[in-house]
């Protein structure tokens, strides 16, 4: 058990704050600093404790109801999710006996440790739980998850004074997570309302590089953008977060199976308009566009290679320059090295297309470079740069744009009410 | 697709001259409540062929949209930008086709989906 947060329960009137521990999930080590900040300024949580490892953290907070802490955890966006935290236990060098050994250890410890009539004071009684267990490592180990969550749920752990009960589809669910480092048992309250990580439909661009293309793109409210090469979508899924004032957010593709894919990926997307077409003949009106972002053919698949991909990005970059708007047009490009020639020859014949940035990122092992060019006219355009960043970074680093990115979050949002 | 993508768009066979707007052809209609928003429709407008927004929408016979837009409009005429709102953002041609106005080429709309690849001898 940790110090200082396990709390004396007590009673208090609804509108009276009353203290209450929580958990949450952080998805990185890089998020750890922007997780405390948020939870000092939102919730005046001055200490949170690292827990299980390091994917969590535990904290007490003084709650006066569940809508309240909702609307403050709509503030919240570096956290993954937040739940009600009913115990933790810490195994550590000092009491390696925190984990439980044997199936009725880990019954009496639910009984024993938790204090369900508190937790029914914020969540509310005449509930119906359910049990969902995590397990790693050698805790339990001959136990299946699954065997361990319905011994629970059998067991008589919960606090009938609570007045909760046990059913095999619960509107609440009582997380377990067992692991050679701790045992912490929670009730998840609230998550990320647009995304948390990893949840695309169809795997694609890495939504991490896919939000760097277009926030280096700068989208603003009323404007349309194009991806010309949609793929599987997460382009236009970024972009319809990250500004969702755009006026339009048109993909095409020449493929059935992307535009399939691309439309799975922004379904809901009520901004995003899939399109099946050619990218060098491409059936949009001239100085339509205000934002082109795409994720090139780097010439490996669909019958291409790099030696084509000279023909075909010559026929990109006419298209380009017919359909953005004149002077205030950009585009954000992404290739692999290898087709860095044949970019670098589009380029030198565009007629006012310049390039504004180059910067080198990694993809999985392939050395790719993004490229931002841009008519005379585009906010930034003319500004002497730092080599190989964009202007609104301060360094290089995929991690830094992976932390950006969920901090453009919406905020939590509850998923217990 | 929705008549602001429709806007956009315009027919790109080699050689034709009078490529806009597309004709549409729509034998599913569906309707989904967005938002409302006039700051959004006073930031599109500008963008917008109105002629071929009007035209189309009647073609599709959602009425309500007049000849012409004046800037009092624009600002404070709710009932022309509720109408502008849902005729723009609210409608969604599901399955129909889009048909070049000169060649009368049809380009199919599958949920929602237009194909507007073009055959070797239209490139």
């Amino acid at each position: 058990m940790v110090d200082g947060i396990r709390s004396e329960g007590g009673a208090t009137t609804s509108s009276d704050p009353m203290e209450f521990d929580l958990y949450a999930t952080i998805a990185a080590k890089s998020m750890l600093r922007a997780a405390r900040e948020e939870l000092r300024a939102v919730l005046g949580v001055d200490e949170a404790i690292v827990a299980m490892g390091q994917g969590k953290l535990v904290f007490r907070c003084p709650i006066s109801s569940l809508r309240a802490l909702g609307d403050d955890l709509g503030q919240i966006k570096a956290l993954e999710r937040v739940g009600y935290l009913m115990t933790y236990r810490e195994t550590t060098e000092s009491s390696p006996h925190g984990s439980p050994e044997s199936l009725d250890d880990l019954a009496r410890l639910l009984a024993e440790e938790c204090d369900w009539r508190k937790a029914a004071k914020l969540l509310g009684g005449g509930r119906k739980l359910q049990f969902r267990v995590k397990r790693s490592g050698n805790v339990l180990r001959g136990h299946s998850t699954s065997e361990i969550a319905r011994s629970l749920a059998l067991g008589g752990v919960v606090d009938e004074r609570a007045g909760w009960s046990v059913s095999v589809r619960g509107d609440l669910t009582v997380t377990v997570e067992l692991s050679d480092v701790g045992v912490l048992v929670g009730v998840l309250i609230a998550k990320q309302a647009d995304f948390n990580e990893g949840n695309v439909e169809v795997k694609g661009l890495d939504p991490v590089v896919a939000w760097g293309l277009v926030r280096a793109a700068d989208p603003k409210e009323g404007e349309v953008l194009l991806d010309l090469c949609v793929g599987r979508g997460l382009v236009l899924a970024e972009a319809h977060r990250l500004c969702g004032g755009l006026g339009s957010v048109l993909g095409l593709d020449l493929d059935e199976a992307m535009v399939e894919s691309a439309s799975t990926n922004t379904a809901g997307l009520h901004r995003a308009q899939i399109m099946r077409a050619d990218a060098t003949r491409v059936p949009l009106r001239s100085g339509s566009v205000d934002l082109i972002v795409s994720d090139l053919p780097f010439g490996y698949k669909m019958g291409g290679s790099v030696e084509d991909n000279a023909g075909l990005y010559t026929k990109i970059f006419a298209e380009m320059e017919r359909l953005l708007r004149r002077d205030t047009g950009r585009a954000v490009l992404l290739t692999n090295h290898d087709n860095h020639p044949n970019m670098a020859s589009c380029l030198e014949r565009a007629a006012w297309l310049k390039l504004v940035t180059r910067r080198h990122v990694l993809l999985g092992r392939q050395k790719c470079f993004i490229y931002l060019v841009a008519g005379a006219g585009a906010s930034g355009a003319n500004e002497v740069l730092k080599p190989g960043v964009f202007e609104w970074e301060e360094r290089r680093g995929k991690e830094r744009w992976s932390k950006r990115r969920r901090l453009s979050r919406k905020g939590l949002k509850l998923v217990v009410v | 697709m929705k008549l602001l993508t429709h806007n956009l768009l315009e027919c790109h066979i080699k050689g034709v001259t009078n490529k806009y707007p597309f004709l549409v052809e729509a034998q599913q209609v569906e309707q989904t409540e967005v938002d409302f928003n006039p700051d959004f429709l006073r930031r599109m407008y500008p963008k917008l062929d109105w002629k071929a927004f009007k035209d189309t929408a009647e073609g599709l016979k959602l009425e309500g949209l007049p000849d012409s837009v004046t800037e009092e409009m624009l600002k404070s005429d709710e009932a022309f930008l509720r109408a502008f709102h849902h005729i723009l953002l609210e409608v969604d041609v599901e399955e129909g086709a889009l048909i070049c106005p000169e060649t009368g080429r049809r380009f199919p709309i599958v949920k929602g989906i237009p194909n507007l690849l073009l055959n070797e001898d239209e490139c």
